[in-house]
């Protein structure tokens, strides 16, 4: 097997990566500001050059050895870009040497002249490649006694606020429009030391994965629009989680306030799903889960206590014939189990279906690699509810025949979700209905006219399982605490079972 | 050793450029030499037994160059003509290209034979118009002579040129940045490995060579490679075009055997420093490569490696006089401005270094400059040049940190008078 020693360390490899990965897969970081894994090498930084030698050979091809019997290095003159350099069989690679480190130094010092140094205020301190580097590898004091560059205010997209002084010209941004998003409106202009990242005349950024141009910055130069001046990163706690836009099931990472509200979604690498991306629907999407959340039970329009609440719902299901209930696809599977066996063992109603012809998303424009990250079904675990059998029964009705004629059944069960709502065509159907009960994660001012309403955790306040669009299961985890009173379905049906049993 | 006219021969007459005064001088005899009596083999081994190199600046020498491309390789092949001459002080190209375009001509087209290249690109200087012009009469003319299209002289090899006109960056001087834009991408300079020879125009392997290296070619295969060889040092075959300007009394471009010694060449062939003044420095081989001092070209020659001797490099040849009244300050000013404005911006060290150094020299050249600077230049440079994508980092950190050493005492002079040093009666604030 081909192997290669950096800093001492042998490693052995296999595939042709480059220094840089090899690096870290043994735990020897190597800085760089350009280098992404997923786009093309740039190799404009130089924050990765090392030191790169390969054993010296005669002129017969005999590798030369010294007094010692050691293999003699011949090292190359300049230090190499540990990005673009593949690893070669007996190349010795040193990343702290004395030259290495120097040169670090001075690509830092070269980044900072021009860079405005504005921390305080920017929205990227704590999360800022250029910070991190400076602390770790440059020097503490700045030698520039010149003007500063400086650019104009310059716009090209809704979705990101431009601070181009803080650029570092890496060039990831360009480089993702043009390999990832496929798009060709944005690009360097000018030459030398002014230049600078524009949309091509008239026109601006329109593509859906612009957010991800934002993440890829390691500086301050593009900042998202929807997140300026929120909050310092550092009062934000950071959980993993599943994005819930859309059927793809985007791995993500939410990002949580000390108010216990989402205040931004970023990407997180999976391989098999969205790679390091995700769309800017996704995204944005998230004030959903903050605002107008139910805090109370209400019965008639008037609050009530859990106690009562639940035992009137189950005095209800249980004393009417035709019950209907209109499942979502925005529960985790576990909810949907629960749910259908509600339904099955407990109402005895066929009456089931989790298909809500909600407002459908459009599929998204494709990434160069033909992939899409915003697919064309609107919730997370459609996949799920069909594995649930959350459909109807032999002479059960369906979501649409439900709605269609609302005043067939004598109680509607709907479980709220944020896409049900966007459709009021829907919400005026379950207006319609004789009876209705409610589980909402939202609380609405038509909440006065019916039946029942139960406060509704999001999954984001639970664990539990999503199936994808392609069939892939995915676990998530807790990402927030759950607002006041809200209980999540698999508690609901166990407590309306319970008090049944109680009754009996 | 001395003048020497081969691209030169005949180049003052009227009509020069036509294909009909250069067939009457022998013209495209080398290339029917070449198609009807020599197999690519013997003409490679004609150009590597010349010791030709390229003229374009790095001096790498053509046989071992010619000798990457594989004849056979499947897919097309491209030749490129490094027509963007840019370097400043260089002026030779223009010349050939103006009044000898079908010498460049013959070259390509035998160096493409040899090779067995598909098409030939000349990539021309965006302010070069008159000579782009030019070389697409000359093109013209030649296909209906039949020495480019199908069948050239019924051998059945076919080869075609095209001329490009660039917009105006020095940094397409660089092949790979040359590439870059003929492909109509930022004239960015790619990283290398790969060299043009594997991955080059449009990923397919490529050659690039100057506009003075095609143009010796007819004369190595009509006399043979030794002949030219002989016309040299044991070292650098055959004559080379300098390009002489500044304070000098006749200016100009000239043709001399490798080797020629630079008395020689300034005192009886340019006619020594202009209206009698003692000559300070000179730049040797165009802005980017380090200046010498009159006392540093005692016994200089000519040619690669003595030019490399004295400290310096024979870049384009182009020779930059300056005579004893000249402010360096200003030189290295206005070298710095020149760099500052064409680096590309495409990595950290010449984008933000290239701008630094201006600055701070721009600062010593209004009288503002501290002592201090002049360390700051030579320790800032020591990083810039070994870290850059291409050589542009070497261009403007050679010559500046070698003015900045030569003539140091000068600079510190200037900067100890500050606002009241001399600037001179064109002095502009830019």
């Amino acid at each position: 097997m081909p192997d290669i020693i950096i800093d001492g360390k042998k490693v052995t490899f296999t595939g042709k990566a480059n220094i840089i990965e090899m690096a870290r897969s043994v735990g020897v970081e190597i800085p760089a500001f350009c280098y992404h894994p997923a786009l093309s090498v740039s190799g404009n930084c130089r924050m990765c050059m090392v030191e790169v030698g390969m054993p010296a050979k005669d002129k017969s091809g005999a590798v030369q050895k010294d007094e010692k019997g050691e293999t003699v290095i011949s090292f190359m003159p300049k230090l190499q870009p540990a990005c673009y350099q593949e690893p070669a069989d007996g190349m010795v690679i040193k990343t702290d040497s004395e030259k290495v480190i120097e040169t670090r130094k001075r690509i830092l010092e070269f980044l900072l002249i021009n860079h405005p140094l504005d921390c305080p205020v920017c929205d990227q301190a704590g999360e800022c490649v250029l910070q991190d580097y400076s602390f770790q590898y440059g020097f503490t004091q700045s030698r520039f006694l010149e003007k500063k560059r400086t650019y104009g205010k310059t716009f090209f997209s809704d979705v990101i606020t431009p601070e181009l002084n803080r650029c570092i010209h890496c060039d990831r941004c360009s480089r993702f429009t043009k390999e990832i998003a496929n798009d060709f409106s944005f690009t360097r202009t000018w030459r030398g030391n002014e230049t600078e990242l524009a949309a091509l005349p008239d026109m601006k950024i329109e593509h859906n994965y612009q957010g991800n141009m934002v993440d890829i910055c390691p500086v301050g130069a593009l900042t998202l629009t929807d997140f300026r001046f929120k909050s310092r990163v550092w009062f934000l706690k950071n959980s993993e989680g599943i994005c819930t836009s859309c059927g793809k099931g985007c791995n993500v990472v939410y990002a949580i306030d000390r108010n216990n509200k989402i205040l931004r979604i970023k990407p997180r690498f999976n391989k098999n799903i969205n790679s390091y991306w995700m769309c800017d629907y996704g995204r944005l999407r998230y004030p959903v889960f903050n605002e107008k959340r139910l805090t109370r039970f209400l019965i008639q329009g008037k609050e009530a206590s859990r106690e009562s609440a639940v035992e009137h719902v189950q005095k209800q299901i249980t004393s009417n014939s035709r019950v209907g209930i209109v499942a979502s696809a925005a529960e985790s599977l576990e909810g949907c189990i629960a749910l259908a066996d509600l339904a099955k063992n407990f109402i005895k109603s066929e009456h089931i279906d989790y298909r809500v012809h909600s407002a459908q998303i459009k599929e998204d424009i494709s990434l160069k690699n033909g992939e899409v990250l915003m697919v064309n079904d609107s919730y997370p675990n459609s996949m799920g509810a069909k594995k649930a059998h959350l459909l109807p029964g032999p002479n059960g009705l369906s979501a649409e025949m439900m709605l269609k004629n609302p005043e067939q059944l004598d109680i509607l069960l709907v479980v709220i979700d944020d896409k049900l709502l966007e459709n009021q065509v829907v919400v005026n159907a379950i207006k319609k209905a004789k009876k209705v009960i409610l589980f909402s994660p939202w609380d609405l001012e038509w909440f006065g006219e019916v039946e029942a309403v139960l406060p509704l955790q999001v999954s984001l306040e639970q664990r539990g399982t999503f199936i994808n669009i392609n069939g892939v299961e995915q676990k998530f985890e807790i990402v927030k605490s759950s607002e006041k009173n809200s209980h999540s379905m698999i508690e609901y049906v166990s407590l309306i079972t319970q008090v049944a049993t109680a009754v009996r | 050793m001395a003048e020497k006219k081969i691209i030169l021969a005949n180049i003052e007459e009227e009509n020069s450029h036509t294909i009909d005064h250069y067939i009457k001088h022998g013209g495209y005899g080398a290339l029917e030499k070449a198609f009807k009596s020599m197999t690519p083999a013997q003409i490679l081994e004609e150009i590597k037994a010349s010791n030709l190199r390229g003229r374009g600046g790095a001096g790498f020498p053509a046989g071992i160059k010619w000798s990457f491309i594989k004849r056979d390789a499947e897919g097309p092949k491209y030749l490129i003509c490094n027509a963007d001459e840019g370097e400043p002080g260089t002026f030779k190209d223009r010349r050939i290209m103006m009044s000898k375009p079908h010498i460049v001509l013959e070259g390509m087209i035998i160096a493409a034979y040899c090779m067995g290249l598909d098409a030939g690109y000349i990539y021309i200087r965006g302010e070069f118009y008159d000579p782009y012009l030019s070389m697409d009469r000359a093109i013209e003319e030649a296909y209906k002579k039949g020495f480019l299209g199908k069948n050239i002289l019924g051998t059945g090899f076919n080869f075609d040129v095209y001329t490009y006109l660039g917009a105006g960056a020095y940094i397409c001087g660089d092949e790979t940045a040359l590439m870059n834009s003929l492909e109509g991408k930022r004239g960015y300079p790619r990283l290398k490995p790969p060299f043009p020879a594997q991955y080059g125009l449009y990923g397919r392997p490529t050659t690039v060579h100057n506009v003075e290296t095609f143009s010796a070619v007819p004369a190595i295969i009509e006399n043979g490679g030794k002949w030219y060889a002989d016309l040299g040092t044991p070292k650098s075959g055959g004559t080379k075009l300098f390009g002489i300007s500044g304070h000098v009394t006749n200016p100009g471009v000239y043709e001399l055997t490798l080797g020629t010694s630079w008395k020689e060449f300034f005192e009886d062939i340019a006619g020594g420093v202009k209206g009698g003044k003692k000559l300070k420095a000179i730049i040797p081989g165009g802005s980017s490569t380090p200046i010498l001092r009159a006392d540093e070209l005692e016994g200089m020659n000519l040619d690669y490696e003595s030019i490399q001797a004295k400290g310096s490099m024979m870049g384009t040849g182009a020779v930059i006089v300056f005579d004893e009244t000249t402010n360096m300050v200003k030189v290295l000013y206005r070298i710095m401005k020149f760099y500052a404005h064409e680096s590309c911006g495409q990595c950290t060290p010449c984008r933000e270094g290239c701008d630094w150094f201006y600055d701070i020299v721009k600062r010593i050249y209004h009288g503002e400059g501290k002592v201090e600077d002049l360390d700051r230049l030579e320790d800032l440079g020591k990083y810039i040049g070994p870290n850059t994508i291409c050589a542009f980092g070497d261009a403007f950190v050679m010559p500046t940190t070698a003015l900045v050493k030569k003539f140091r005492g000068e600079i510190i002079d200037h900067i100890k008078k500050g606002k009241s040093a001399d600037l001179g009666k064109d002095y502009h604030h830019a």
